[in-house]
């Protein structure tokens, strides 16, 4: 309840700012709405000269790369911001000392602390064009199919912020990496594709060390094809394994910090 | 001409401050070429076609290896113009003895030289990693490919420097360059070959002048373009840089007189 205040209030803050900044919010959804378009090109080109890709059909990889999209986008909402700015801003300059003195998690508090509510606008619009594209796909999808992977859809969005903050928390030791914020940009192209097109390794390194791969292909499959068991419960426990590696680390990271003097 | 030299040198120190971050800034970076070549390959193997839009997988890895190397020379990152106007900082280099234009290109050129070389170490990793598929260019291509580079970064500096300079006239412009600078990538053919476009949608990518900026280097890289036609995009180039050029003179003229120097 407390966090939900603290949300509620971090979140009308930023609406207010970004009223005052129509010029940058206008740029910045158009650019995000640019890459979609600048993405199913792509992929119309390529499908132009194949029928399937690993098994996937045209709307199929439009709707796994949208996954991806959708789940960025609703980080983007609520954690990317300030995790982003843990990378450049917040040990360097000392001013994570401000969140460590607040009776709140910290980890929390961070990732609360910058959101970029504008990112809803194109939300909207991706989770309407994915449901069309789920039902372009020519494949009938059971209520089965669509309750199990609303279910695995919410984890991948947990997954994703755990992975977010792993890729992080380096900053504690070396005060600032901008490239780091940069880190799941770039993972985030790994997990536009079906898993059919990398090679047993990356598939491996993907689906568990760094499970990136299963953030969207898991729950995509689980609504296209049958309803495997097996696959709802690792995405379960994944998230939780993710969730604890991400907050110990945090904690180690911490004991290193030493205000602006990191 | 040595005070110059000299801040070429004080930039380079200045970005080596964060050559960690430069680092793996690079290391990051290599993830799209690794991906580039699990999706191309899996797509020849789908199409059972040697060539799709007259390139080969050899050609389309080559093609990604070598737009890994000219995304080095993307400027979207490395001039600092638009924000020295906002923030007023502009006067300080106004006051100084030395040619405005002249220390951006300079500070621009160290980021770029260092990027370049940082990414040196990633760049021979991904070419080891595909050696197999890199298609190697003739010697007279490898010198036009190298020229055409070194002439669209000038032309991409005067493009730049037009949608800074207009910081004078309309306040902030950060995110408006990083937006026309994400267009003008795609229209450049650094997410895929303008050649699997058709219709005018190609047409109208092959009319502009971004094309030098990925797609012509990379094709001439590739022996796809003739010594002539070399020539000719040399020369069609420095007309645009004289355009860019215009331009931004007029844009800059009009807009230093509006210039208050009192920062934001």
């Amino acid at each position: 309840m407390r966090y939900w205040k603290i949300l509620k209030i971090i979140i009308r803050n930023a609406y207010i700012r970004d009223r005052k900044i129509p010029g940058v919010v206008t740029s910045k959804v158009f650019t995000s709405l640019l890459e979609v378009i600048i993405t199913i090109t792509m992929f119309s080109a390529i499908f132009s000269n194949i029928e399937s890709l690993a098994g996937w059909n045209y709307y199929q990889v439009i709707f796994l790369y949208l996954m991806m999209k959708n789940i960025a986008l609703i980080n983007g909402i609520i954690a990317r911001g300030g995790l982003t700015a843990m990378a450049k801003e917040y040990v360097r300059m000392g001013d994570y000392d401000f969140y460590l003195v607040k009776p709140v998690n910290t980890l929390a508090l961070v990732s609360m602390s910058k959101p970029r509510f504008f990112n809803i606008i194109i939300l909207f619009f991706t989770v309407a064009l994915s449901i069309w594209v789920a039902m372009k796909t020519g494949i009938d999808l059971g209520i089965a199919n669509i309750l199990s992977f609303i279910f695995m859809a919410i984890f991948s969005v947990i997954l994703y912020y755990f992975l977010f903050v792993i890729t992080i928390v380096p900053v504690f030791w070396l005060v600032r990496l901008f490239s780091l914020s940069d880190l799941m940009n770039r993972a985030s192209q790994i997990m536009r594709y079906p898993a059919g097109i990398y090679s047993m390794f990356a598939k491996v390194i993907f689906f568990t060390a760094f499970p990136v791969l299963a953030v969207t292909y898991l729950p995509s499959w689980t609504l296209f094809y049958s309803v495997k068991a097996e696959y709802i419960v690792y995405m379960v426990v994944i998230t939780f394994f993710f969730g604890w590696i991400a907050t110990r680390l945090w904690r180690l990271g911490e004991k290193n910090y030493g205000s602006a003097s990191s | 001409m040595t005070k110059y030299l000299v801040y070429f040198k004080v930039c380079l120190q200045d970005v080596y401050a964060y050559r960690a971050d430069f680092f793996l800034f690079m290391a990051i970076n290599t993830v799209f070429f690794f991906v580039a070549i699990a999706l191309w390959t899996s797509v020849y193997q789908s199409s059972g076609n040697a060539e799709i839009s007259n390139y080969t997988l050899s050609n389309i890895i080559t093609y990604y290896l070598i737009t890994g190397l000219l995304f080095r020379f993307d400027l979207t990152h490395s001039m600092y113009l638009g924000w020295d106007i906002w923030s007023g900082y502009f006067t300080n280099d106004r006051i100084k003895p030395w040619n405005i234009i002249t220390v951006h290109f300079i500070s621009t050129l160290s980021d770029i030289f260092f990027g370049i070389i940082t990414f040196i170490p990633f760049f021979a990793i991904m070419a080891f990693y595909s050696f197999e598929y890199i298609n190697l260019p003739t010697a007279t291509n490898l010198i036009y490919f190298v020229i055409v580079v070194a002439l669209s970064l000038v032309m991409n500096f005067f493009f730049n420097l037009i949608l800074h300079a207009l910081t004078f006239h309309f306040g902030d412009q950060a995110s408006q360059i990083g937006l026309v600078n994400y267009i003008t990538a795609f229209l450049a053919g650094a997410i895929f070959p303008i050649s699997f476009l058709s219709g005018w949608v190609r047409d109208l990518f092959m009319a502009l002048p971004f094309k030098f900026l990925f797609f012509t280097p990379t094709e001439i890289f590739l022996n796809k373009v003739s010594t002539s036609e070399s020539q000719v995009f040399i020369a069609e180039i420095i007309v645009w840089i004289l355009i860019f050029y215009g331009i931004f003179k007029l844009v800059y003229k009009t807009g230093i007189k509006k210039y208050t120097g009192t920062g934001r």
